[in-house]
């Protein structure tokens, strides 16, 4: 660990500052004491924070933490620069985010505890995702927010940690009954129904309750989640081509059945043909992209701020735009970088469920990513959901952090007990 | 003017930190990855368990010792580790699983069910050293 030398840690709270003081520089008159504050806290707080968890929390991987940081900082940039007015709350979700983290870390004892009881976990996350249907209202196109007082929360950020706990558990305790095959049908080696009905309910409630919802990217997710999760645990392919069947033949259903499943893919197949209408949002960010270059535009010098959403789904044509391919590479490269570390933690945990618990995490924020990625540049029909650690929303970004704190637990926790 | 050579300047340290952060990381994590690869990798003894063959349908197997240290399965089937040719034995009768330094036996939902010291074995349980396993006519004895 010794070739993490502390300076590294300066970079990446370097980007508020220097954002903050291109701004002033550009123009001076306009900044507000208030934003000068943030910046500065946010930039003690993303050096101290990885700092301290090396000092307190022994065997702690420290290279995730610093990704993270970085993508946050990423994030507070876009945000200076996109929507000032959000700065302060994507300021303030961020710091929530991290003391969340640090409490799921020091009270990890207790939190896995409740892997050994997954159908509570798979009882809770359908009540979850139940209750956004009786008390879900609707904010841009998506019925998948409750309103509590001040605050929206969308709770399919924090359902979906809640069925990564189930798939986990339920599929260590029955991986041998899931492995062994019983029937033959074909080339497909499956186990008796009765045990793949408890995967299947999971499966097909996700998709039924986020067709129902309207929204497209979360139950992607989750079935991408679901099948991945099986595969890991069990390694037989007939699960994954059970999935895809089901996947082909519901897309099918809803494309016929849905009206706004059948715009998505009119669009994606060919936006210019409405490019000043229903397309003009995937048009604009393929023009953002495409204006970048290789170098991009440099910070405040393109035009993102005509992309509808630009600052929650639409964050990358907007990093793409003003920092270019180096930039974007430099996402996608943390967003790996983060993936093969979490890989490496699942791969030395001799706990199972604990393995099967942090390869979801990890792959489960990777997918996410992609999803989104793909959308944005048009390679997959556009899905609306968040970028983690870098769009704008207290949800997702509450969620991914207690999700890194997760694995960063049980990355601590496995390390303890090796030494 | 100088306010424009200005923030070109800054527009090219901000897109460097990005590429720098990126780049130090990667190589500290190669760095990483480079010891660990060449550190000594101690050896691990696997400490074998053996299965003793009490009663069978067979005559030739009784007294048999079946030693092992990874999953073994049991059943009528031909894909078994073991496989039992009786006809009060399941395709896929049971398995025993190392967990941690302990071992597991899990009944597959078998039709005759699994008998741990005379008791019908529901779902899973961890063996101890003598513990007596029936399944089918087969009687095995689980030492370690």
């Amino acid at each position: 660990m010794y070739y993490f030398k502390k300076k590294v840690l300066f970079l990446q709270a370097m980007l508020p500052a220097l954002a903050m003081l291109l701004f002033y520089v550009k123009d001076g008159f306009v900044v507000k004491q208030e934003n000068v504050i943030i910046t500065a806290g946010a930039c003690l707080i993303l050096v101290i924070v990885p700092l301290i968890a090396q000092k307190v929390l022994k065997n702690i991987d420290v290279y995730i933490l610093s990704l993270v940081c970085f993508l946050c900082s990423i994030s507070l940039i876009m945000m200076l620069r996109l929507r000032i007015s959000l700065y302060h709350t994507q300021f303030q979700w961020i710091v929530v985010g991290m003391i969340l983290m640090f409490c799921t870390i020091v009270f990890s004892e207790k939190i896995l505890r409740f892997l050994d009881y997954p159908y509570i976990l798979g009882v809770l996350s359908i009540l979850i995702i139940g209750s956004v249907l009786l008390f879900g209202t609707e904010i841009g196109g998506n019925r998948n927010w409750i309103i509590m007082g001040p605050v929206q929360v969308q709770p399919s950020e924090f359902a979906k940690l809640l069925i990564l706990g189930f798939l986990a558990a339920y599929l260590q305790e029955n991986k041998n009954m899931l492995n062994l095959p019983n029937r033959h049908w074909g080339f497909l080696y499956l186990p008796p129904l009765r045990f793949l009905a408890p995967l299947v309910t999971i499966w097909s409630m996700a998709l039924l309750m986020f067709v129902y919802q309207r929204d497209l990217g979360s139950a992607l997710l989750f079935f991408g989640m679901a099948v991945m999760m099986t595969y890991a645990a069990t390694s037989n392919k007939s699960y994954v081509f059970l999935a895809v069947v089901f996947f082909i033949i519901s897309a099918f259903i809803s494309y016929l059945a849905f009206g706004h499943v059948r715009v998505r893919v009119a669009i994606w197949l060919n936006p210019w043909a409405d490019p000043m209408g229903q397309s003009y949002q995937i048009v604009q960010s393929l023009f953002a992209l495409g204006y970048g270059g290789f170098f991009g535009t440099g910070f405040w010098q393109g035009s993102p701020d005509i992309i509808p959403a630009v600052y929650t789904d639409f964050i990358f044509s907007a990093i793409g735009e003003e920092f270019g391919f180096i930039g974007v590479f430099s996402v996608i490269m943390a967003y790996l970088l983060i993936f093969f570390r979490s890989v490496k933690i699942a791969l030395l945990c001799q706990n199972e469920k604990y393995k099967l618990l942090s390869f979801g995490l990890a792959g489960t924020m990777l997918l996410q990513s992609f999803i989104i990625l793909a959308g944005v540049t048009k390679l997959l029909p556009l899905t609306g959901i968040t970028l983690p650690f870098i769009s704008y929303g207290g949800s997702s970004m509450v969620a991914s952090f207690i999700g890194i704190g997760l694995l960063l637990a049980i990355s601590t926790k496995e390390k303890d007990r090796a030494c | 003017m100088t306010i424009k050579i200005a923030v070109v300047a800054l527009e090219y340290a901000l897109l460097f930190c990005i590429c720098a952060f990126i780049y130090k990381t990667m190589r500290a994590m190669y760095g990483d990855l480079h010891d660990k690869a060449y550190e000594e990798t101690k050896v691990t003894v696997n400490k074998k368990v053996a299965l003793v063959i009490l009663q069978s349908y067979d005559e030739k197997l009784v007294n048999k010792r079946i030693l092992f240290s990874d999953m073994l399965t049991l059943g009528r089937g031909v894909d078994n580790n073991i496989v039992l040719a009786d006809a009060y034995v399941s395709h896929h009768h049971a398995v025993i699983s190392p967990v941690k330094n302990q071992y597991q036996l899990e009944d597959l939902h078998s039709r005759n069910h699994t008998y741990v010291n005379e008791k019908v074995l529901l779902g899973k349980i961890f063996l101890q050293n003598g513990d007596i396993i029936k399944i089918g006519t087969t009687v095995f004895k689980f030492e370690r």
